[in-house]
């Protein structure tokens, strides 16, 4: 469209704003870049292009000022329910929390997210008696908020009234103490410090080029074993983004031996608990699942073990389970 | 009229005030003393023989004996001097006479006497030693250096108790007018002994053996802790004595010696005191009192209380305030008795000394807070406070006890137990009842409500960026390498810069104006541009060999015969005069050929 109506220069600029605007996300970026690009004579046209196309170089995301006002309203809304739920007026209370939590998906869905939006919402979920979304909120939460302790006690707390006994095999103390900035920084902290690792590393080795000191050697060495462990440190973080773990949502979620409802069930697995997605079709997920199984009671010996961790491998069906 | 009465006035006040003044001096008490300035004379000498009448000066002459082997020379000399120190005014008048001797030997002079008020005063006699002149060497300085300059240390008794006081009186001697430099005193090392300096030092004349002795005395209270033959070693001083230089005039005149600079030479003294041994004897078993707590001296004791009106558990502080003579610091805590009913806490105590300086006996207090706490209603009086003290004046034990005194003691209110401390109970601690447990509220800070969303690492802007050091590193060892290579292999240095020189030489040749300038520049810039690229001496670069030269490398026949061409045309343009005639669009017709000659080899070679 906007090709038939200003010269070529000007398309070709709107081009390049909407590119720069697209990879940046923000909009100053794009009319920096037009402005650049465009000679001075046609600066009132460009004015006039980023006014009409504010929309197309900026479709989704909602800038920083709407969300808080969206955040703060939600916010509101659940504060007025809590008063409600102390007045017993459950109804008004459960009305409150479900416009608070709508709210709050609101802002999420548009592409603005923050670990205190998945906090509120885990809460405004947890009082709504939905357990699943609460704790799956939570998670999503800890990913961007690693050190939040209030949000660990809320998970603690919501994971205690889970159905499922959860079996996880928990990371010892001494790992975390180790390798602490892993369990420590969200993926945006770790990336930042590999990046600084890795100009630090890079400053060392030009150094070296030019100056052959050999503590600028030792130097090189340290900062490239520090930009190994922390690139590795980001690389395995990175991956179960990918990989995907999940939260049962749905209030009872069968695991079954395929997928499909024509499979046997394997295991009937409750809301809240937490599985690992392996494999993901259409409408089913092969998943493994956190939890303790009766069957296999005290578990001795290996082929045991592994028979008991084959059992808890299945397929769930997709709607049921939320992606962390 | 006004000025004149102020001034009778003031007159009137100056009077009365004066006559204050001289109230003291006429209770002052009448002394003769009789004194010479030296004791040992030569023949060419004379001696000043003073009689000083002290307490008054409105005496008469006083009587001068008969002198044996000594003549009166001049005499007498009146001088009256008036001394107020601290208000305390001292008066005297000293009748001086000029006396030389006659004959060598020892003479006695005196005693003088003085008749005054009807009452008779006389004076010690005074010994002159008149000797002759050869002997005076001898005698002369160090016969006397004994006599000018000594000291003394004493103490006022040689048995004693312990912790009884004992002064220890250290007396300087020298001679007035005897001049000493650097004095330095070395006090006695005792032990076992405390020690309380007994006021600052005092400072007086005293006549000895007919001499005037100027004074300095130190005096120390001893309290000796042991008991037995306890030794107090020996005081000693150390100074310079100013001698004058015998080469002058014998006799000593102070004001001409200074003024005209007499030198003086030093000479040092060293007197050292006899130790002094005392006897300590130990307190008496005899009548030692149950509470006695080892004071030792003469002491009053005064007890009294803040607070007389009390409740039960209320405390009543008794001070004790002991005085008196000895060392006050020794005095223990006085001991009490008809404690019944009150529970006593330990005492506290803080101690001084309040006279150490006019009286020779230490003097003081040491005063005692004592606590006690009334356990019952209905009490009447405190306890009774006893001291005991050994008195070493009378060698007894005194005991005082003071008089209880009156309280009224009313039972307590109920209050609550204070709590001081934990008694440690191993009682079980209870654990705390979770009440409900409940998820903690939203969060709400919207400083930190960024957009998390956005994942750095899939960011291409700063993938891009981050491209940007590994490049920066690649063209460093690039740039490092051929940086290298261009120091170690001159050939490549050569055929690298080849191209770049030709052309700057060709651009300077071509604001060049003579043509003798302009062929040789290009001749010289085609020369070494093809001598850097093959590495060979420019020397060896000539039109003649080029082809053979070049023939390796992928040029044409023409670009070769070109060169040649224009190497033999530089080479004619040089030094043949027929050349110099053409117009300088020639020389730029070659240096254009040259250029674009040059261009062509960089390709190929």
């Amino acid at each position: 469209m906007v090709k038939y109506f200003y010269p070529k220069k000007m398309v070709f600029a709107l081009k390049a704003s909407n590119v720069i605007a697209r990879l940046t996300k923000r909009d100053c970026f794009a009319s920096l870049a037009m402005t650049f690009l465009v000679s001075r004579s046609n600066l009132l046209l460009l004015i006039l292009i980023i006014f009409f196309h504010a929309e197309i170089v900026y479709p989704n995301t909602l800038s920083k000022d709407t969300a808080i006002e969206l955040f703060t309203r939600a916010n509101g809304e659940y504060e007025t329910a809590t008063k409600f739920l102390s007045e017993k007026n459950e109804s008004a209370a459960q009305e409150g929390f479900i416009h608070a939590s709508q709210l709050y998906e609101q802002i999420l869905t548009s592409g603005f997210k923050n670990g205190q939006i998945y906090y509120n919402l885990g809460n405004a979920y947890y009082r709504q008696g939905k357990l699943g979304n609460a704790i799956l909120n939570y998670r999503k939460s800890q990913k961007l908020m690693p050190r939040n302790e209030d949000l660990k006690a809320n998970l603690k707390l919501a994971k205690a009234e889970v159905k499922d006994r959860e079996k996880k095999n928990d990371v010892p103390q001494v790992i975390h103490a180790i390798l602490f900035w892993y369990f420590t920084l969200n993926v945006n902290e770790a990336t930042v410090l590999a990046m600084s690792f890795y100009l630090i590393f890079s400053a060392s080795v030009l150094l070296l080029i030019f100056f052959r000191a050999s503590w600028l050697n030792k130097l090189c060495i340290a900062f490239g074993i520090c930009l190994i462990l922390t690139t590795a440190s980001l690389v395995i973080k990175i991956c179960p983004h990918r990989g995907g773990e999940g939260v049962i949502i749905a209030e009872t979620c069968k695991l079954r031996y395929g997928p499909g409802e024509e499979y046997e069930t394997k295991l009937e697995i409750h809301e809240g608990t937490e599985i690992l997605i392996k494999q993901e079709t259409k409408d089913w997920l092969k998943a493994y699942v956190y939890v303790d199984i009766a069957q296999f009671g005290d578990i001795k010996g290996e082929s045991e073990k592994k028979e008991s961790e084959a059992f808890k491998t299945g397929w769930l069906p997709l709607d049921k389970v939320g992606k962390i | 009229m006004r000025i004149n009465r102020l001034f009778h006035a003031c007159y009137f006040l100056l009077a009365i005030g004066y006559s204050l003044l001289a109230i003291p001096c006429f209770a002052q008490e009448i002394k003769l003393t009789a004194w010479v300035d030296k004791q040992v004379i030569t023949m060419e000498e004379t001696v000043l023989f003073s009689i000083t009448v002290s307490g008054a000066q409105d005496t008469n002459q006083p009587q001068l004996p008969q002198l044996e082997g000594l003549a009166l020379a001049f005499g007498p000399s009146l001088s009256d001097e008036t001394q107020i120190v601290n208000n305390n005014v001292s008066i005297s008048r000293t009748f001086t006479y000029v006396l030389t001797p006659k004959v060598p030997g020892k003479y006695t002079i005196g005693p003088v006497r003085l008749d005054y008020k009807n009452k008779t005063y006389t004076t010690e006699p005074v010994q002159i030693d008149v000797v002759s002149s050869k002997e005076s060497s001898k005698k002369g300085t160090e016969m006397d250096m004994g006599k000018r300059i000594f000291i003394e240390l004493s103490t006022d008794k040689k048995e004693a108790y312990t912790y009884e006081q004992i002064t220890l009186t250290f007396k300087l001697y020298c001679q007035r007018g005897f001049p000493v430099d650097n004095l330095q005193y070395i006090p006695p090392a005792t032990k076992n002994f405390l020690l309380e300096k007994l006021g600052a030092q005092r400072e007086y004349e005293e006549v000895r053996d007919g001499i005037v002795y100027h004074v300095v005395e130190l005096r120390t209270a001893l309290f000796p802790v042991m008991v037995g033959e306890l030794l107090v070693p020996p005081a000693t001083i150390k100074c310079n004595a100013l001698l004058r230089s015998k080469q002058r005039n014998s006799s000593y005149d102070p004001f001409f010696d200074d003024f005209f600079g007499t030198t003086r030479h030093k000479f040092p003294v060293e007197r050292q005191t006899e130790p002094i041994t005392l006897t300590i004897k130990p307190l008496p078993e005899e009548g030692k009192p149950s509470d006695f707590n080892g004071a030792v001296g003469s002491y009053n004791m005064e007890v009294s209380s803040r607070s007389t009106n009390v409740k039960v558990g209320d405390p009543i502080t008794l001070t004790i305030k002991i005085s008196g003579e000895g060392y006050v610091h020794a005095i223990g805590e006085p001991s009490m008795s008809n404690t019944e009913g009150f529970k006593v806490y330990p005492a506290e105590s803080r101690a001084d000394i309040t006279e150490r300086k006019t009286s020779d006996l230490i003097r003081g207090w040491k005063e005692f807070s004592k606590v006690i706490e009334p356990v019952k209603a209905g009490i009447k009086e405190t306890p009774t406070i006893n001291f005991s003290f050994f008195d070493p004046g009378t060698a007894q034990y005194k005991t005082i006890t003071s008089s209880p005194i009156p309280i009224t003691v009313e039972a307590a209110e109920e209050r609550m137990p204070v709590q001081l401390a934990s008694t440690g109970n191993d009682r079980p601690k209870e654990q705390a009842r979770v009440l409900k447990k409940d998820i903690l509220p939203l969060m709400t800070n919207l400083s930190t409500l960024t957009n998390q969303g956005d994942l750095l690492y899939k960011n291409p802007i700063l993938l891009g960026f981050l491209t940007l050091p590994l490049i920066s590193i690649i063209a460093s060892v690039i740039i490092q390498k051929r940086t290298e290579k261009f120091k170690t292999d001159s050939s490549y240095a050569r055929k690298k810069r080849a191209f770049v020189r030709a052309k700057m030489q060709l651009r300077a040749a071509d604001h060049l104006t003579t043509q003798t300038e302009l062929y040789s520049i290009i001749s010289k810039a085609l020369c070494e541009y093809i001598a850097d690229k093959l590495n060979a001496p420019v020397a060896s670069i000539t039109s003649h060999n080029l082809p053979v030269k070049l023939g390796q490398y992928d040029l044409s026949p023409e670009i070769i015969g070109e060169l040649t061409h224009c190497l033999d045309t530089c080479e004619h343009g040089r030094f043949s005069n027929e050349k110099r005639q053409e117009s300088t669009l020639g020389g730029q017709e070659v240096l254009k050929s040259a250029e674009r000659l040059i261009k062509q080899m960089e390709r190929k070679i």
